[in-house]
């Protein structure tokens, strides 16, 4: 029953079917079933890593005055220099101790760090408050992780990083389960291939909005 | 003629986001009205030409890892300015779609709260830049951009005013009298859906082979 509840709450939260973070990547990775997969994980990473290492910033250097009104127009470039840290010292690591994998999957860590989903997760587990909001609050300016915590903890960011990818991986399993019927010749043209896609991805997407409107 | 072929490509034949799939999520999750369509082109036209722009002087010595990285630090950085035109031009439409701090708007909806800043690292700046532009002259790589970001702007706005007719039964805030209303597809499903009819059409339209 427990696994089931698990696999509802990655649907209902699932950041590509609820506010389609990461479709652009997805599409980009589902012509190839392995591509896909593989994606998902270094994703699922860079997202937890992410939130671990914002999380920290925003705790140890009190950089939570980012997510008040104006500051706020800073934040883009905060988690760009967060997800560029992580991109590099990605590279760096597999380069070092990966060496003879190196040439092949350095193209996962290209595609899986600048993407809106990474970006997205961010955006969504330190969420910025209103100008008016952020004076009822004070230090607690931001809410992390709703589901998990409302105040700022490495423990939440790291469980909130983990549930956005595995949700990616969660889509990625689903798209790959159906992509050769999306991509078969019996599918009329004008649709075959990514149109498709788009179409199966909105019906889940639709299923998923009935299904959280229902609990 | 050169010139000529990269602004159809870019605009209609080889549009971006109908053909290519790219820079999905904020059409699909915020481009429901045509106003909020026409301000989320006016952000990505100004941080995607200014960024790609600006990218292609730095010096092509620099590892394409390190590339990427200033690409995205370049973009995040002329948000800002962008941003805060947006919200100038507009507070109302911004807040509405990319701001999460507009002071006495209220609480805005967190899933339109972030897709303004998401297109600071979209796939035209981190991706297409060095597969694409940067292969091009100068000249023709600012046709191509301007054509590309044009045809960013036709689909946004397609796709919007398609929503903004069957979800709200008007187009830019005209009422029009439709039979029916189906208000879901305000909801990024809705999106998904209309936008894959859209890259349909646009496969028909120019009878683009399929693989």
């Amino acid at each position: 029953m427990w696994l089931f509840s698990a696999v509802v709450s990655l649907l209902t939260t699932n950041l590509i079917f609820t506010k389609a973070l990461g479709t652009s990547t997805l599409l980009a990775a589902s012509k190839n079933r392995s591509n896909l997969l593989i994606l998902a994980a270094v994703m699922t990473g860079f997202s937890t890593v992410a939130c671990l290492l914002t999380s920290l910033l925003f705790d140890l250097f009190g950089l939570t005055i980012l997510l008040q009104y104006p500051y706020s127009f800073g934040l883009p470039l905060l988690y760009t220099l967060v997800i560029s840290v992580i991109y590099v010292a990605t590279l760096l690591l597999m380069f070092r101790f990966a060496r003879k994998r190196f040439a092949n999957y350095k193209k996962y860590v290209h595609l899986a760090a600048f993407n809106c989903a990474v970006m997205g997760t961010l955006y969504l587990a330190f969420e910025p408050v209103d100008a008016l909001k952020e004076l009822q609050f004070h230090s607690d300016a931001f809410v992390l992780a709703r589901i998990f915590s409302d105040t700022l903890n490495p423990i939440g960011a790291i469980l909130f990083g983990l549930q956005a990818g595995l949700g990616f991986v969660l889509a990625s399993v689903m798209l790959s389960a159906v992509r050769e019927r999306l991509y078969d010749k019996e599918v009329p043209a004008a649709f075959r291939g990514f149109p498709a896609v788009l179409i199966f991805i909105g019906v889940i997407s639709m299923a998923v909005y009935a299904m959280a409107a229902g609990a | 003629m050169e010139n000529r072929r990269s602004l159809s490509d870019g605009f209609l034949r080889r549009n971006a986001v109908l053909s290519k799939g790219m820079v999905i999520a904020p059409i699909v999750a915020c481009c429901d009205t045509l106003p909020k369509a026409l301000m989320l082109s006016l952000v990505f036209a100004i941080v995607t030409i200014l960024t790609v722009t600006i990218g292609s002087f730095y010096p092509k010595k620099l590892v394409y890892t390190m590339r990427i990285v200033l690409y995205a630090v370049t973009a995040a950085v002329i948000f800002i300015p962008a941003a805060m035109l947006c919200q100038f031009i507009s507070p109302s439409v911004y807040g509405a779609l990319g701001s999460m701090s507009v002071p006495g708007q209220g609480i805005v909806p967190e899933a339109a709260a972030m897709y303004l800043p998401l297109l600071s690292v979209n796939s035209f700046i981190v991706l297409h830049s060095e597969l694409h532009f940067y292969h091009m002259r100068k000249p023709v790589m600012l046709v191509s951009l301007i054509a590309h970001t044009a045809g960013f702007c036709l689909a946004a706005c397609a796709c919007a005013a398609v929503r903004e007719l069957l979800a709200h039964g008007s187009i830019a805030g005209h009422v029009v009298d439709i039979p029916l209303l189906m208000r879901g597809f305000a909801a990024p499903w809705g999106g998904f859906i209309v936008l894959g009819v859209l890259c349909a059409l646009h496969r028909v339209i120019f009878r683009k082979k399929v693989d």
